[in-house]
């Protein structure tokens, strides 16, 4: 969302002096939400957990009560995880595509939030129409797309064709040269309306003095844009690429349902699941997946420092 | 001056042109393909409106269209999605505004620990809980359930509601708050009295947001609800991945809208106080 409906570690209540009453209805108060907190805390946190046991043993999907306690060598053995080529090509995979992704995603996001920005009738409708494809499920939009760029009889290879920018049908999904740009494709079909609401609210606000001084000096367009827009919307901007780029570090639906588990694209989270479900390697693939969970956690930790530094330093 | 067909102005136009293609040809195609026959989706143009509007591939994706070995449409499917998706997004919705709201509250040091945890909460990828939250659903004797769904999506989805409303009541005037201490209310009389009632916006954006995210969801799906209880997610992709007899795309297409109404729906109803609520949590930053 905005900066502030999304993130902000920033402003937290200003202490005051408060009297002994309000403190102990406080404390009441916890009192009440506290066992709601520790339930919810045990049923998300417990899975989580058990998966980090789980990567310490040699489980299989087949009898999960027979197990040995095998250390790392889930992680470091010879067949561990990080000396799998396969995952590293996943690792590979899942950054190369965030940050493919993000950055188109946020041009294009960018340039729609401007064009949505400037005053005209239709902007309302605009405005609700340009989440059409955030709003579809993306196993619709991956299965529309897969239909769309099929070799055979997909609509793109057809009008490619009658307008002769190619002589053959291109195997979109297929072709290894391809598949990548495929799903990038997509994934940028079905983002970039979601980051152009996110900067367009960040260019509402924008004072309008701004721009009334600017114009009355004479500052060119371009200009306006780069010393008045830009740096106002910086840091909502880099909030909403953060936060696309944490979803796409966990992407899975799109890459699975397009192209299953084809080595080309396979994400982190794809390589997971087919070692947990498809290999029935609980250990193998817990290992995998603490190893997921763990980059996710440096991404936010890192996150969070980076914001702590920038407020104490502005 | 603004009349002047300059080159630039041409390449804009060439670009918008082409951004608005790449963003409605699919839902062109997807839709008319939908009403045609057949026999006109293999002798016509893809891009070609039907020759006769025809609504049989609608009523066969919603009643008897076979995903797997069940023939009866995507309705059972449908409605099993409907029962997961609202229960989870008002219990989640609900238990956030508290939440959120004892968080905004919390004075402490370790608040930037707190944010991080909810944060890690909102973007943990689902693959690491698969097997054991399967397991614990086993134990609870909801495996295969909707109420065994409803329950993952609202542990899952409070991380974000309830940052949404922390992030949101932090924001408002301590001002409010503190007149309403003078004047002797209590913890619970503030959040119902001050606090929900100007909570509009952020609750509109916190329901669309877990509306999409529940009824869009695949993964927790697949694994979780095996057979009945299976949302519609799920129906759809084992509708157009089964291979028996002929490939009907005007039913998959059909399927596929019928799948994806529901949150676009929502958006037309609530989209408006969505964007308004996105920029109300800004404002007042």
């Amino acid at each position: 969302m905005t900066s502030q409906t999304l993130t902000s570690a920033a402003p937290v209540r200003p202490s005051s002096a408060e009297s002994s009453l309000q403190r102990s209805r406080q404390r009441t108060a916890w009192l009440l939400v506290a066992p709601a907190l520790v339930v919810l805390l045990a049923i998300a946190g417990w899975p989580l957990l058990r998966t980090i046991w789980f990567s310490l043993t040699n489980a299989q999907l087949g009898d999960l009560t027979q197990l040995q306690f095998v250390g790392l060598d889930n992680y470091i053995g010879e067949n561990g995880v990080l000396r799998d080529a396969a995952w590293w090509s996943a690792v590979a995979n899942t950054l190369r595509f965030s940050v493919i992704s993000v950055t188109l995603e946020t041009l294009l996001g960018l340039g729609v939030a401007l064009l949505l920005n400037t005053p005209s009738r239709v902007r309302t409708l605009l405005r609700a129409a340009v989440l059409v494809p955030w709003a579809i499920p993306t196993i619709v939009s991956a299965k529309m797309w897969s239909w769309m760029l099929n070799d055979q009889y997909g609509v793109i290879n057809v009008l490619l064709q009658s307008l002769g920018l190619i002589d053959h049908p291109l195997a979109f999904i297929a072709d290894p040269d391809l598949t990548f740009f495929t799903i990038i494709l997509v994934d940028v079909w079905k983002t970039t309306p979601f980051m152009a609401l996110l900067m367009l609210a960040a260019l509402q606000m924008v004072p309008s003095d701004c721009y009334e001084a600017a114009r009355v000096d004479g500052v060119p367009r371009l200009r306006v844009f780069s010393h008045i827009t830009l740096p106002l919307i910086l840091p909502a901007v880099l909030v909403a690429m953060v936060f696309r780029a944490l979803d796409a570090l966990r992407v899975f639906d799109l890459i699975y349902v397009m192209t299953s588990n084809s080595r080309l694209t396979k994400s982190m989270s794809v390589y997971v699941r087919e070692q947990l479900v498809d290999f029935q390697q609980v250990g193998f693939g817990s290992a995998s997946a603490t190893v997921l969970f763990l980059v996710i956690v440096l991404f936010t930790a890192g996150y969070m420092a980076f914001t702590r530094r920038r407020m104490q330093g502005v | 001056m603004a009349n002047k067909l300059s080159i630039g102005r041409l390449l804009v136009y060439a670009a918008l042109a082409l951004v608005a293609l790449y963003y409605l040809l699919p839902l062109y195609v997807m839709l008319t393909t939908s009403f045609k026959t057949l026999d006109d989706i293999r002798q016509g143009n893809l891009l070609s409106l039907p020759h006769a509007w025809d609504g049989g591939a609608w009523a066969k994706a919603w009643a008897s269209a076979c995903t797997g070995i069940e023939c009866g449409g995507m309705k059972g499917f449908f409605w099993n999605s409907v029962k997961m998706t609202v229960p989870a997004v008002l219990i989640s919705t609900m238990i956030g505004a508290v939440n959120g709201y004892v968080v905004s509250m919390w004075r402490f040091k370790g608040s930037d620990a707190l944010f991080t945890l909810l944060l890690v909460g909102c973007f943990i990828p689902f693959q690491v809980v698969l097997l054991p939250m399967a397991q614990l659903l086993g134990w609870l004797g909801l495996a295969n359930t909707t109420a065994g769904l409803v329950l993952v999506h609202v542990i899952y989805g409070t991380a974000f509601t309830t940052l949404f409303f922390r992030n949101f009541y932090v924001t408002v005037p301590d001002e409010l708050v503190k007149a309403g201490r003078i004047d002797g209310a209590g913890f619970w009389t503030i959040f119902f009295r001050i606090l929900l009632p100007v909570s509009g916006p952020i609750f509109v954006v916190c329901v669309i947001w877990q509306f999409t995210q529940i009824w869009n969801d695949f993964l927790f799906g697949v694994v979780f609800a095996a057979g009945e209880a299976q949302p519609i997610t799920v129906a759809l992709n084992n509708l157009v991945n089964t291979s028996t007899g002929v490939k009907e795309y005007n039913v998959d297409m059909a399927s596929a809208i019928i799948a994806a109404l529901p949150t676009l729906f929502v958006y037309m109803v609530a989209g408006r106080y969505f964007v308004r609520g996105l920029t109300a949590g800004a404002v007042k930053g």
